[in-house]
């Protein structure tokens, strides 16, 4: 049955905030759209799952074309990290068929918290690498540069145009692979690994990778959703304010997000993913040694 | 050509069309509430388009690149449209729901 109209403003509302969020931090927004409506609304996790797809591309299309508008996407980049990204999802939904993926939630969860220390600690690295071009004084790797890998974009926070190179193709190569890996098996949204692999091991400033994920993430959440569409688990009663709110939201969180200063930024991903990571563990505890750890 | 144009103008257009559909169904589900097979067909409409939209836009990547001579990122596109495509297909003949 159809919502009625004040169910429809709060799921509105709601999807606003994961589109704005999913815009600042180059995610998905998943993360906030499923507890809520499992949570809050009781609406099946499955179905859940279903609409958090669809809000991903809607927020990967909405926020995507905003951050191209404003040249701070890396196409080219994206590209060549979605090829591997994409085969990586795909093995992983085959394994899904034979093997249990309860243990790659500890493995994902561990990762997370590592990510999110080391972006932490990488703050001061990474404002004294932008205002001393230091993204741009780099050797690049043989792979980087035959594929001419480096970008640059305005940071409006500081009036500022940062140039980078792109470093260590082939390890973001292969973990984005991994990143595609774990969104295929355990249906987790990739967009916080593929940040912090451009941002981390790339030498893509945190905006570009951010921008640069948001492009991506739709690419594999668009199969995804396909096939939840073909199965029938996308609940129609759901999808027209989820699907409208995210897009609205990660209009406004790109207008933003150049505006805010990455030492922000850096943090408040680093805080995400401390959220992440602690939630993929709870999960993976409680699947793999039935320990329930508190607020999961 | 500039690729980030004709990309723009696929991702803006599939946001622009799918957000129409979709405050159209939000729009007619209040005015007439009685009207709930209109308001399913614009959500579904709506969901079709903005689901084709990343598609669309490697396909357009492809041929951007390909008529920019640059081979290898054309090389690149058309391995993640095939891996989307066989991804898809895989996941009907195995009936993988994520």
């Amino acid at each position: 049955m159809m919502l009625d109209v004040a169910s429809q403003l709060v799921f509105l509302g709601l999807a606003f905030i994961a589109g704005f969020m999913g815009a600042l931090m180059g995610i998905g927004g998943g993360i906030i759209i499923v507890p809520f409506l499992t949570l809050v609304f009781g609406v099946p996790i499955k179905e859940a799952i279903a609409i958090s797809i669809v809000t991903v591309v809607a927020t990967s299309i909405s926020g995507g074309s905003s951050y191209v508008e404003q040249r701070i996407t890396n196409i080219r980049l994206a590209i060549f990290l979605e090829t591997s990204t994409t085969i990586g999802a795909f093995i992983g939904a085959l394994l899904v068929l034979i093997v249990s993926g309860q243990y790659l939630y500890i493995v994902f969860a561990l990762l997370a918290l590592y990510l999110a220390a080391s972006q932490i600690l990488s703050v001061k690295k990474e404002v004294r690498k932008i205002e001393s071009n230091d993204f741009a004084n780099i050797a690049q790797d043989r792979i980087s540069r035959y594929f001419s890998l480096r970008g640059d974009y305005f940071d409006e926070s500081i009036n500022h145009r940062v140039d980078y190179l792109v470093k260590n193709s082939a390890v973001g190569w292969v973990t984005s692979f991994f990143a595609g890996l774990g969104s295929g098996l355990l249906g987790i949204g990739g967009g916080v690994f593929k940040v912090s692999i451009m941002n981390l091991f790339m030498n893509v400033p945190l905006k570009a990778a951010v921008a640069t994920s948001k492009f991506m993430i739709g690419v594999t959440a668009a199969t995804s959703a396909i096939l939840y569409f073909v199965a029938g688990l996308l609940n129609l009663d759901y999808i027209a304010p989820v699907a409208l709110g995210t897009m609205l939201g990660a209009t406004a969180g790109t207008a933003l997000m150049n505006k805010i200063k990455v030492k922000w930024l850096k943090i408040l991903f680093s805080l995400l993913m401390c959220y992440i990571g602690y939630s993929m563990l709870g999960k993976g505890l409680l699947l793999v040694l039935g320990v329930r750890l508190p607020f999961v | 050509m500039d690729i980030n144009k004709p990309i723009y103008i696929v991702l803006v257009s599939g946001v622009i069309l799918s957000g129409a559909l979709f405050a159209s169904a939000l729009a007619l589900h209040a005015a007439m509430p009685t009207r709930m097979e209109l308001v399913y067909a614009l959500s579904l409409i709506g969901t079709a388009v903005l689901i084709l939209t990343p598609y669309l836009r490697v396909a357009v990547a492809l041929g951007v690149f390909f008529l920019n001579r640059e081979f290898k990122f054309a090389i690149l596109s058309l391995l993640v449209l095939v891996m989307m495509v066989i991804s898809f297909v895989a996941g009907l003949v195995f009936h993988i729901v994520p």
